[in-house]
């Protein structure tokens, strides 16, 4: 269990809220169903990745939109300037619900079960329950949102209790969970979880200049339809075909865990300046569950370089010796190894 | 009717007070808090017919029905605070009479906490934290206002159900996750006056 309480909150309301998510984010909205949640990724409008989330759909007319722990104030205040002052006739509310809503986010093979047995009321398997959906439910009276949405790659809910029951569900969870081996875990742990499946985190593997392209995310880029940031893809610079990409990277040795920020380079060799760069190390982690080191990088033209061998740089040493790969380390491993 | 599970964001903080009435500080628990976004006279109309006042129009001023206060935010947006456990009813009695309307009601009641300040040297320790006026020709029984304490944004109230013997009374609204810091940033501008020290729960220190 991971308290994810901190996560930005969003509640939209309006006859023309939909449109208005179709506006902001890069994907298609149209045919969201009360019940069912997407993923999205805001551009600011030069067209870089801004913020991502998840947004729920309540109504046809109610959406609860997530954003970055970091980024909540900043979207809401980007999200109400263009309500008050490019679409004005637009028929949509924004109210801040961050604090309201304490978040108990579940993840593992028994999350399932957990729910279950948690809730007063469920109608079917919570393993049934479609993923990216969400139910309105209760646990021992207490009001519930639980949305089945992962960040970790695992079976994951997430459990949305009015803030005042924040502690009381924790305890409720742990108590409840201690037959299935139920430990907490922080932000780095789910850093590293998320790493493994290969999502990205904003501010993280993207720093402003970062297009959902470079990426390699192009599928939540809706071909029709404008949406803030959209013009900017059609910039000389921004279609260039040689920008940086995610790519994975893995050490030769196992065991090396790569420095977050080393750069990227061609040669075995470090050669004399300037060297040539052709990328940075953006996270990188030792995987338990892997049994080692794994990182994401912005490497030039990276989706292009798959299966070949680079560099990374450190102080005072040679350069190590790395393969560029996919960034879902656990589908490739569960494929070979798992 | 309280349920025990529920915890108040202050609920470890009891009321201090400093000697000879200078200065009090205490948490108003789990007021009921609405936030209503809406425009235009059709909404006004509409809050008017379920509650049997109108919301205030005037920016930074308030108005009360028998159920609730209400506190201008925006142009489109007021804070409802009612009763504990009573936000559910004022939240059905409004979404009904405004069914017709383009509006946003949502319910922030743990979103938040009111911190009320009393005492008679209470408009000082507010007047340290902030740059806004807070003269009583400038700002006065009723009033609101959204500005910022220290470090943190707050909305401040203005009491207006204060008898003519009695101090005026402020409230602070503010977000839960800053509202340990909001209490000991105003023990601390009350320490001269001699409220307590109070330790802020994460652990920091709010004297250099």
């Amino acid at each position: 269990m991971l308290d994810a309480s901190t996560l930005g909150k969003i509640d939209i309301r309006g006859r023309d809220a939909c449109e208005f998510l179709n506006r902001v984010y890069t994907n298609s909205w149209s045919n969201l169903r009360p019940g069912q949640c997407r993923y999205g990724i805001m551009l600011g409008e030069d067209g870089m990745v801004m913020d991502d989330g998840v947004t729920a759909a309540i109504a046809n007319d109610h959406f609860h939109m997530t954003t970055t722990t970091g980024g909540a104030a900043a979207v809401l205040a980007w999200l109400e300037d263009y309500a008050q002052t490019e679409w004005p006739q637009l028929e949509v509310y924004l109210i801040s619900v961050t604090e309201q809503w304490a978040v108990a986010s579940i993840c593992g093979p028994a999350s399932g079960k957990l729910i279950a047995a948690l809730c007063d009321d469920v109608d079917t398997d919570p393993e049934d329950w479609p993923f990216m959906s969400w139910r309105e439910t209760a646990i021992e009276g207490v009001p519930a949102r639980i949305f089945r949405v992962s960040f970790t790659g695992e079976l994951s809910y997430e459990i949305n209790v009015p803030a005042s029951y924040g502690l009381w569900l924790w305890e409720k969870v742990m108590g409840e969970g201690a037959q299935y081996g139920i430990t907490p875990y922080g932000t780095e742990a789910m850093h590293l979880l998320r790493a493994e499946k290969g999502f990205i985190i904003v501010g993280q593997d993207t720093d402003g200049t970062v297009t959902p392209i470079d990426l390699r995310m192009s599928w939540i880029v809706k071909k029709t339809g404008d949406f803030i940031g959209k013009r900017s893809l059609s910039r000389a610079d921004t279609r260039r075909e040689d920008r940086k990409q995610l790519i994975g990277l893995l050490a030769e040795d196992p065991e090396t865990v790569l420095m977050e920020g080393a750069h990227v380079i061609a040669t075995a060799a470090e050669p004399a300046p300037p060297v040539p760069m052709l990328g940075h190390v953006t996270s990188s982690y030792m995987s338990p569950t892997l049994g080692r080191g794994i990182a994401m990088a912005l490497v030039q033209s990276g989706g292009d370089r798959i299966g070949d061998t680079l560099y990374v740089t450190r102080p005072g040493a040679e350069p190590l010796p790395v393969t560029v790969t996919e960034t879902d380390f656990l589908s490739a491993w569960e494929k070979n190894d798992g | 009717m309280a349920d025990a599970r529920r915890i108040s964001p202050l609920a470890d903080r009891a009321r201090i007070e400093a000697p000879d009435g200078a200065a009090s500080l205490a948490e108003l628990p789990h007021l009921g808090r609405l936030i209503l976004r809406a425009d235009g006279a059709a909404a006004a109309r509409a809050v008017k017919k379920a509650l049997g006042a109108e919301p205030p129009t005037e920016p930074n001023t308030s108005s009360r029905s028998k159920e609730a206060l209400m506190l201008w935010l925006g142009p489109d947006e007021w804070m409802l605070v009612t009763e504990p456990g009573s936000e559910e009813a004022l939240f059905d009695q409004l979404k009904d009479a405004l069914s017709e309307t383009h509006c946003q009601l949502v319910d922030v009641s743990d979103q938040l906490t009111n911190i009320e300040l009393s005492g008679a040297r209470a408009r000082e320790i507010l007047m340290k934290l902030t740059t806004l006026d807070l003269h009583p020709r400038q700002i006065g029984p009723g009033d609101v206002a959204g500005t910022t304490f220290g470090s943190v944004t707050a909305t401040l109230f203005v009491t207006d159900d204060v008898k003519k013997h009695e101090t005026q009374r402020f409230q602070l609204i503010v977000r839960r996750s800053v509202a340990d810091y909001m209490w000991c940033l105003l023990a601390e501008a009350g320490r001269e006056f001699g409220l307590p020290e109070q330790q802020p729960r994460s652990g920091e220190t709010m004297r250099p």
